[in-house]
């Protein structure tokens, strides 16, 4: 990774650090007792796991009759909350594989956190389909085992089939994924452990690191099988994800646009989360020299992009029902979403994913640290809201008028989605406290080019040359 | 010759090879290794006292043991698993019936109507239906009693008879009709004893057209009416589909053929209705006036005038002369139509009801579509208001009562509560306790009708059955044997009884063929009667006008009759088919009215989140009940319209605290019970869920749900409003879908549905649902849209005005009843995103539910465009082994509904659904099954109409009909061939298997028609000529067969 570049290129590390000063920033959260902040986000985050478990639970003892579905409206938060979720998901497979594969240095400070991240939100994103099942203690029917009923196979046809294949082998290469980046960081932390009980236990962790370099060119190729790997699982996952959807008759949700839209609202609302995470993060560890807003700003122009292909995507929505004549078609977007009784829904979708990522188009919101925030929380609140849309507004007024009818959440609805939080949170926490929130290696790889001590020596040297006698170097350098 | 499998046999066991070994290695094996064993003796004792410890642990958590106990001596007649008919009759003291009852193993499961009947020709409504639950109705009478406390039926008759001797004052006997003339015959040998009066006490409001006919005709009695023989029906406020003289039971049937109609029949009769209320009957009208209730008789009157004027009587004055456009057409109908129309009101006026009879009079009606030789027996009324006055003022020394509920219906309700308790003898013979028996002293309960034996005459010349079809479940006894103790013939069988009365009537020659032939047919009708000829004494009508009023109540009866239906979880759960509220009554009120109250935003048609409606408190004659708001389109304005039969206080766990007493609003004048008055209302402040099972009732105009045209396009062209279905060919489309095609060699079932037919009573909704193991799920689940039918009677209106915020709109709205169950798809949408194969497709094209592989993801549900998929969002029947939403407490109904008595009504042939799965209409599939094992024993082919659907059964005017498509004898054939025939969404080439025809309205407009009639100018709709099924082109010039799978694979199986 020691190809040349530009000087005049804003250093991904700031402060002038040193290999061990990387070490030792990234390391630390990890060795000394956490700040207080930490203990009140960690108590918050156990008493939603505790809401979260009390209220699985209750929907299972009870059936899903406590949650506020009726005869038309089978699904709402639950496949909501899944497809959220998994949505959120989709960032740390696209910075670790894509952006690996582009090398994107700048992901580097982020990867691991976002891997972390992902793992975690596939999990509550399986809570969903799991609980949202009338039976769940019959779910082992929709695995392809050999049994005496005559054998009696799943439904290959049926979408949920593919969905259960598709998160399930997304969430093990991620684990995978993540897992084998963090060896060498494991590795360091188990050099540095002072106590017997923390030396073993990261010692079985790092399963036997020593950093020889066989080694090293051994886990430099499984980083780039696993790219290769999940690279299409990035866009698989939620392609299947959206043929839950699209290949039902349902008007809203037969259509073909489904997979680009829901991959890059994925990874729309899986950068928001990044970015909502990781801005925590750097405030609360002191990990600015890491996550720079340089690191921001680019996450930020993923964010413009994605968020306005979605944009584009509602609109060729609209425009498709307009144009196809369809009366089922265009009432599902016009008396359904733009008018009608959930119309609020689709508004609040439109402003939080459309509206106002395009802010971002200016140079100073890109790299305020709140606005960035604040937009993050926004996209997030969207991207629920654009399930929701989906999913409640296409099939609560479909075909038969008889039938229509409206949604309203019951307590249940809100206290497990609530609980996703808390299981979330809880083992974010937990991986901030235990593992390197950033790759070590991976940063230290890229210290030597993109460092900010290299940049100005860079600059020196441009300073020297002749042509650029007369330019001030500062117009040209950032200041981060 | 051996066969070659045995010496290979013989081969093995040579060999040593075989099952039975010549050594057993194992022994060796153990021998060896027992010695070099590390586990000692010891070691062994220690695991095995483990073991077995534990498994007696494990085994000692008490598990429920439920006790089958087979028969020691099998009765001949019952063989498991089969189910035995018999026939039999129902009689509720408003509404009577021939019925069949089905039992399984000793238990009636269920009761249709006997197509055979000459007078309810197979018509078995709603409460008909639902009335086997009634028998297993644990909050029943369980044993005679004595001043509350049990007691035994010798004890009870002879404290009651020493009690009647004892009593000074009045004695009444207050029954609801009585048709019986057994119970006649009962009743008189009492009365004789104990010099009781009889009083015939009713709260169906038909006093004055039985006080009328005295007066016109001389006979207090309600003639029969033949709705098949009139062209033209004007009807004022009479619901004769729903309560009015025996309701749909005795009309629906004749009603229905005169409204069907067919390429050969291009003729259908005109119904005018005249209402303040949006009825089932008026809902189903060609053209509706809606007027105040107080203006109902004015209204008769005006069109007394103009037929009078037109045919030479004499008028009456002070009438109101406005010119009515409707009035005049109607009046010039009937006059064009004399002897073939008929007039009928259902307002309990006297004045009102002679102009009736001096119109059908003056229109020769009499002897053609009316019949006075044939009495309806069973509309009896004495005036009650004396007999309360008695009670109320100490008068009384013995009330004695049988079937009537007088402190509930009656206007003196509460007052008649206090003077009962002064009366010293108050004897109920109710099967259940009601409002009124908690009054009694002696309580001597009847037993249920499928527990007795009884006859009656509801119609003159035609004498029916009541056989018993279980034993007693309690300690009951039927009333008339109650009677005939109490009389002082304690030996005297009631059968027995009947006997003699029969044999009295029909003489003793040849009795026991008489009497077998009569319970093997649940009849026995006499084909002639002596003929009656009626003469009219039409003079000296006049006309005095109901008080009016700014705004009126009028209270009228629904499914639950006069209340007595309350505690029948089944009906209580049927949406009312014109307001689709079940569980509850409300205050419903015209949109126009609602809009000038600012109650716009409680329209759930436009608004569906506004859940909670405000209660208003009704005030009238003194007395006001507090129900929520219903907005309803068809509704007069300033009429505020509540159903009674809700409100019932002291009756089980069911009917209580649902809805409000709408009988305390009528009042009694001059001995006949108002149901309308004058009122007031204010909003109370409280909020409340209505149970509505369907929110919208508006088809947007894009959409062709419901195809509808008029008697004149169609007389024109059959394939009128349904001409698109010519032009194009959805069904035939071909590479429109991913998946390969289904294949039906043998049977495709199939439907097809008349929507000219339905008049949506409903019956077919409790029929499919008790057939079908439908759970009952309360009113909380109802109002979450949780209804679990498998079949729903859709309801749509339609207006001419089309902007709601007009305040004309839905002010005279066409009305569409549209049967909808699983359309049986053949290209399903459901079936491909199951996960787990749990929906599938049947060889037969049915569209099939493996319960037990569903897994409850709900895909199907929500990919269902007809909704009509279930699912089971707690445990309502009480299905699961595994408890735990047992506890659901949420609903008294669905508590009461899974208790092991209730649960005896459930059908053995269809799977009782556990939580967490999807249900839906399975075409009757044991029925299919049924009848083609049935076939198959007898080595025949299936007859092309045998299968019947349980609908199709409970649907009498055959507006169901269920067949196998592939069958070109079958009626479903010809009828899905047909050019009325359209199927739903069949656009998105899901090939559903129901098929519906198109309804023609005998109106000007047909306002469901959402199609452009411009559109198909010039395609030439009629260019595809007379022959349905020919070949029409898909559009590409491609020709393909039009009609499915029909290569004549009539075969069985």
């Amino acid at each position: 990774m020691s190809q040349f570049e530009s000087p005049i290129r804003e250093p991904l590390i700031t402060g002038s650090k040193t290999y061990e000063q990387i070490t030792d920033d990234i390391a630390k959260p990890t060795e000394g007792t956490p700040p207080v902040i930490w203990f009140v986000a960690m108590a918050i985050s156990l008493s939603l796991l505790g809401l979260f478990f009390v209220s699985v639970f209750y929907i299972i003892y009870k059936g899903i009759g406590v949650w506020g579905l009726d005869k038309t409206v089978g699904w709402a938060w639950d496949i909501t909350n899944f497809v959220w979720w998994v949505g959120i998901g989709h960032a740390g497979t696209l910075i670790s594989a894509i952006l690996l594969l582009f090398r994107q240095k700048w992901r580097t400070a982020v990867n691991r956190a976002a891997e972390a991240m992902t793992i975690f939100a596939v999990m509550c994103a399986g809570v969903f389909p799991l609980i949202h099942m009338g039976r769940i203690w019959d779910a082992i029917f929709i695995f392809p085992y050999p049994n005496t009923r005559g054998p009696l196979w799943p439904n290959w046809n049926s979408p949920l089939l593919w969905d259960v294949f598709a998160i399930s082998t997304y969430l093990t290469v991620s684990v995978l994924f993540w897992y084998s980046g963090l060896i060498p960081d494991v590795a360091t932390l188990r050099d540095r452990a002072k106590g017997k009980f923390r030396k073993a236990a990261y010692n079985l962790l790092s399963f036997g690191w020593t950093g020889t370099a066989k080694q090293w060119q051994r886990f430099e190729y499984l980083a780039l099988v696993l790219a290769g790997l999940a690279t299409p699982l990035v866009l698989s996952v939620h392609t299947i994800v959206s043929f839950d959807f699209a290949t039902s008759v349902v008007k809203g949700w037969h259509t073909t646009i489904f997979p680009p839209y829901f991959v890059a609202g994925a990874v729309f609302s899986g950068f928001a989360m990044v970015l909502t995470l990781m801005l925590i993060v750097r405030e609360v560890f002191n990990l600015k020299d890491y996550i720079t807003i340089g690191h921001i700003e680019s996450m930020n122009k993923i964010i413009l992009l994605t968020g306005s292909i979605v944009g584009v995507a509602y609109l060729t929505e609209l425009f498709m029902a307009f144009y196809s004549a369809e009366p089922y078609e265009m009432f599902a977007f016009q008396h359904n979403r733009i008018q009608g009784p959930m119309a609020w829904a689709y508004y609040i979708m439109m402003t939080c994913n459309v509206l106002s990522p395009q802010i971002f188009w200016f140079k100073f919101a890109r790299r305020n640290v709140v606005i960035t925030f604040i937009m993050s929380l926004f996209i997030n609140i969207g991207m629920w809201f654009e399930r929701f849309v989906i999913i409640v507004t296409s099939i609560f007024q479909d075909f038969i008028p008889s039938s229509w009818s409206y949604f309203k959440p019951s307590f249940w609805d809100i206290a497990l989605y609530l609980g996703t939080f808390g299981l979330f949170f809880t083992l974010f926490f937990l991986f901030a406290r235990t593992l390197p929130v950033i790759a070590i290696a991976e940063v230290k790889s890229i210290l030597s080019t993109s460092g900010n001590k290299n940049r100005e020596k860079l600059l020196k040297k441009v300073e020297d040359e002749p042509v650029y006698q007369d330019v001030e170097i500062g117009e040209l350098s950032h200041k981060g | 010759m051996k066969p070659k499998h045995l010496n290979k046999e013989t081969d093995q066991l040579q060999n040593g090879n075989g099952d039975i070994s010549a050594s057993l290695p194992v022994l060796d094996y153990l021998n060896d290794n027992i010695k070099k064993s590390k586990s000692s003796r010891r070691d062994f004792l220690k695991t095995m006292g483990f073991t077995i410890s534990a498994a007696t642990l494990a085994a000692s958590c008490e598990i429920p043991v439920r006790k089958a106990l087979p028969y020691v001596n099998k009765p001949v007649e019952i063989t498991p698993g089969q189910a035995l008919y018999y026939a039999s009759s129902y009689f509720d003291g408003s509404s009577f019936a021939n019925i069949i009852v089905k039992t399984r193993d000793g238990r009636p499961i269920k009761v249709d109507g006997n197509p055979d009947s000459p007078i309810t020709k197979g018509a078995a409504n709603a409460a008909v239906q639902a009335s086997v639950i009634s028998l297993y109705d644990h909050t029943r009478y369980k044993s005679p009693m004595i001043k509350g406390e049990d007691s035994s039926w010798s004890n009870v008759i002879s404290t009651l008879q020493s009690d009647l001797e004892k009593a000074s004052g009045k004695k009444y006997l207050i029954t609801g009709p009585v048709i019986s003339p057994s119970l006649k015959a009962a009743i008189a040998s009492f009365k004789e004893k104990y010099g009781v009066e009889h009083v015939v006490y009713s709260a169906d409001f038909n006093d004055a057209l039985l006080q009328a006919n005295e007066q016109t005709f001389g006979k207090k009695a309600a003639p029969t009416y033949r709705f098949d023989q009139a062209n033209v029906i004007a009807s004022f406020s009479a619901d004769f589909l729903g309560s009015w003289l025996g309701g749909d039971d005795f009309y629906s049937v004749d009603y229905s053929k005169g409204r069907k109609v067919s390429a050969e029949n291009r003729s259908m009769s005109k119904h005018y209705q005249v209402d303040s209320y949006l009825s089932l009957t008026g809902s189903n009208a060609d053209k509706r006036l809606t007027v105040q209730p107080s203006q109902v008789k004015a209204t008769i009157f005006q069109l007394y005038n103009l037929i009078a004027g037109k045919l030479g009587g004499a008028s009456v004055s002070g009438v109101p002369t406005t010119e009515n456009a409707f009035l005049t057409e109607l009046a010039a109908d009937l006059i064009s139509n004399q002897g073939k129309s008929l007039v009928v009101s259902g307002i309990n006026d006297v004045e009102a009801q002679k102009a009736v009879n001096a119109m059908n009079s003056m229109l020769g009606n009499y002897g053609s579509t009316i019949d006075f030789s044939r009495t309806l027996n069973f509309i009896q009324a004495d005036n009650f208001t004396t007999v309360a006055n008695d009670i109320v003022n100490e008068r009384v020394g013995a009330v004695l009562m049988h079937g009537v509920n007088p402190v509930y219906s009656s206007p003196f309700g509460a007052k008649l509560a206090e003077g009962l308790k002064k009366v010293g003898v108050v004897a109920s013979f109710d099967m259940a306790p009601s409002e009124t028996s908690a009054y009694a002293t002696h309580v001597l309960p009847d037993s249920h009708y499928l527990e007795s034996w009884a006859d009656y005459e509801p119609v003159t010349g035609s004498f029916a059955i009541g056989q018993p079809t279980i034993r007693t479940i309690f300690n009951t006894q039927e009333f008339g044997q109650s009677l005939l103790q109490l009389a002082g013939n304690a030996s005297e069988d009631y059968r027995e009884f009947i006997q003699s009365t029969w044999k009295a009537n029909f003489g003793d020659s040849n009795f026991n063929q008489l009497w077998t032939d009569a319970v093997g047919a649940g009849s026995k009708h006499n084909e002639s009667v002596d003929a009656v000829s009626v003469s009219a004494n039409v003079g000296g009508l006049t006309f005095t006008a109901p008080k009016s009023s700014d705004l009126e109540v009028v209270v009228f009866e629904d499914k639950l009759g006069d209340g007595k239906h309350a505690t029948n979880p089944y009906l209580q759960e049927l949406p009312d088919p014109v307001s689709k509220v079940s569980w509850g009554n409300y205050a419903a009120v015209s949109p126009a009215f609602a809009r000038a109250n600012g109650w716009h935003k409680f329209n759930r048609n436009v608004y569906p989140g506004n859940e909670k409606v405000p209660v208003l408190k009704v005030t009238s004659n003194n007395a006001s009940v507090e129900v929520p708001l219903l907005i309803q389109p068809g509704m007069a304005n300033n009429t505020i319209a509540i159903p009674a039969g809700y409100g019932r206080m002291s009756s089980g766990l069911v009917a209580e605290g649902i809805g409000a007493n709408g009988f305390t609003l009528t009042k009694s004048e001059n001995g006949l019970v108002q149901n309308f008055a004058p009122a007031s209302f204010e909003v109370t402040g409280k909020k409340e869920e209505v149970a509505q099972q369907q929110i919208h009732y508006t088809i947007p105009e894009d959409r062709i749900t419901v195809k509808e045209t008029t008697l004149e396009e169609f007389k024109k062209n059959p394939k009128a409003g349904n001409e698109d279905r010519f032009l194009s060919n959805f069904r035939n489309a071909v590479d429109v879908t991913l998946y390969p095609e289904h294949d039906f060699p043998g049977h495709h079932w199939g439907m097809s549905i008349d929507l000219n037919a339905c008049y949506g009573c409903g019956s077919c909704v409790v029929a499919c649902n008790i057939e079908n193991n439908v759970p009952v799920v309360g009113k909380q689940e109802v109002a979450n849209q949780r209804d679990m039918s498998w079949l729903r009677i859709d309801r749509y209106f339609a207006s001419e005005d089309q902007d709601p915020k007009s305040d004309t709109y839905l002010e005279d709205p066409s009305v569409v009843f549209m049967p909808m169950m699983c359309q049986h798809c053949d290209n399903a949408p459901c079936e491909n995103v199951c996960p787990v194969n749990a929906t599938n497709h049947s060889s037969e094209g049915l569209n099939q539910m493996a319960y037990n592989r569903c897994i409850g993801t709900r895909y199907c549900a929500n990919n269902c465009p007809f909704k009509v998929r279930r699912f089971n969002w707690f445990d309502y029947w009480g299905a699961d082994a595994w408890g735990p939403s047992n506890d659901l407490k949420k609903d008294k109904a669905t508590v009461e509904m899974r208790n092991d008595l209730s649960r005896m009504i459930l059908n053995p042939d269809v799977t009782v659904r556990s939580r967490g799965v999807i249900e839906k209409c399975s075409f009757c599939v044991q029925r299919i099954q049924e009848k083609k094992l049935d076939a198959k024993l007898k080595g025949e082919a299936l007859d092309a109409n045998a299968v019947k659907t349980a609908c199709q059964v409970a649907c009498a005017t055959d507006a169901i009909i269920f067949g196998d498509t592939n069958n070109k004898e079958s009626d479903v054939h010809q009828l899905q061939n047909s050019d009325r025939s359209y199927f739903v969404l069949e656009e998105f080439h899901v090939l559903p298997s129901v098929s519906y025809l198109t309804k023609v309205t005998n109106s000007d407009k047909a306002l469901f028609n959402h199609m452009d009639a411009s559109h198909f100018v010039g395609h030439g709709a009629g260019e595809h000529g007379e022959g349905h099924g020919g070949e029409h082109g898909n559009g590409h010039g491609e020709e393909h067969e039009t009609e499915t799978h029909d290569d004549g694979h009539n075969s069985g199986h």
